[in-house]
């Protein structure tokens, strides 16, 4: 996004940002539904079912560590996610956009120790991080960086928060099923949240960076104002015509 | 803590296997998610009914 640059229209001359709505807010809402159930399908695929040549048991389940889990507590605690995360983002934002995110955001806050966590304290957790969702978005979009669908606040962000709040929480519990293994600790969730921020964003942002200087990495404007839809596609995605409405007022 | 979580083997585990299993932790992080719905339920009440009388 860095070197994306923000849509035409998000930044004013002063600094200041100019909120673009989504077009469809049923629909955005329906996608972060969407995206929760294939949460739920990503983060049991993290069990490793015996019986595999990869497996560390013949008989049970465990993670990739080796470390006891079981899918019931892992699908018991990503509803409590959902649910913190959404009543978090809502009583925050009372906004729908912001309340699923804040779903997904619970679930992510929470995904670091899903194995180990009560229940109620992942809802707290998730809670803790739909309440601060939203301030994280406007402290990105303050740095001049357009977020356009959220993803770096609700999957950077709070992601890096979820994976520190283990080092809290889960301080002392095994890391790895061998002898003498390494415990869960605050230092190393924090080496580990920046050892993840830089793998993620140092490949993204030379490989984005090259695609920038060869002309590959955004349309060019006169194409962007009139629509990817008529342009690139092309098709007419909404012939009936989008009838402009005011904005919602406060 | 209850659950012997130095071995991290499935060999030790033979009921719930959660963080502070055995312990008040629980109960207190129970009481406190209770606690939370429960103000949520009150504010989001009292938001709404502010909406509500916008439009009178």
């Amino acid at each position: 996004m860095i070197n994306l640059g923000p849509r035409i229209g998000k930044f004013n001359a002063d600094g200041s940002a100019n909120h673009i709505a989504g077009h469809n807010m049923p629909l955005t809402v329906t996608g972060l539904m969407l995206i929760i159930v294939g949460f739920w399908g990503f983060l049991m695929a993290c069990v490793i079912v015996p019986g595999e040549a990869w497996s560390w048991y013949g008989d049970k389940m465990s993670t990739i560590y080796g470390t006891p889990i079981t899918l019931s507590a892992l699908s018991f605690n990503i509803l409590m996610g959902v649910a913190g995360g959404i009543i978090g983002a809502w009583i925050w934002t009372k906004d729908p956009f912001w309340m699923m995110s804040g779903a997904l955001a619970g679930i992510i806050s929470t995904a670091s120790g899903l194995d180990i966590y009560f229940p109620a304290l992942a809802f707290i957790i998730a809670f803790s991080a739909g309440v601060i969702l939203q301030p994280c978005a406007n402290w990105l979009e303050r740095r001049g960086i357009d977020d356009a669908v959220g993803a770096v606040t609700v999957h950077g962000t709070i992601g890096l928060y979820g994976l520190i709040l283990l080092g809290v929480f889960g301080a002392g519990y095994p890391a790895l099923d061998i002898p003498d293994a390494p415990t869960v600790s605050l230092f190393g969730q924090i080496v580990a949240a920046v050892v993840f921020f830089l793998l993620g964003f140092v490949p993204g942002y030379v490989v984005s960076f090259i695609l920038k200087k060869m002309n590959m990495l955004r349309v060019p404007e006169h194409a962007e104002v009139a629509g990817m839809d008529t342009t690139k596609v092309p098709a007419q995605g909404y012939p009936e015509g989008i009838v402009a409405s005011p904005a919602a007022s406060d | 803590m209850g659950f012997p979580y130095d071995e991290a083997a499935w060999s030790v585990v033979d009921g719930a296997m959660f963080m502070g299993w055995g312990t008040a932790m629980p109960g207190v992080y129970t009481a406190i998610a209770a606690a939370v719905c429960a103000y949520v339920l009150w504010a989001g009440n009292k938001s709404e009914h502010k909406q509500f009388d916008k439009k009178k």
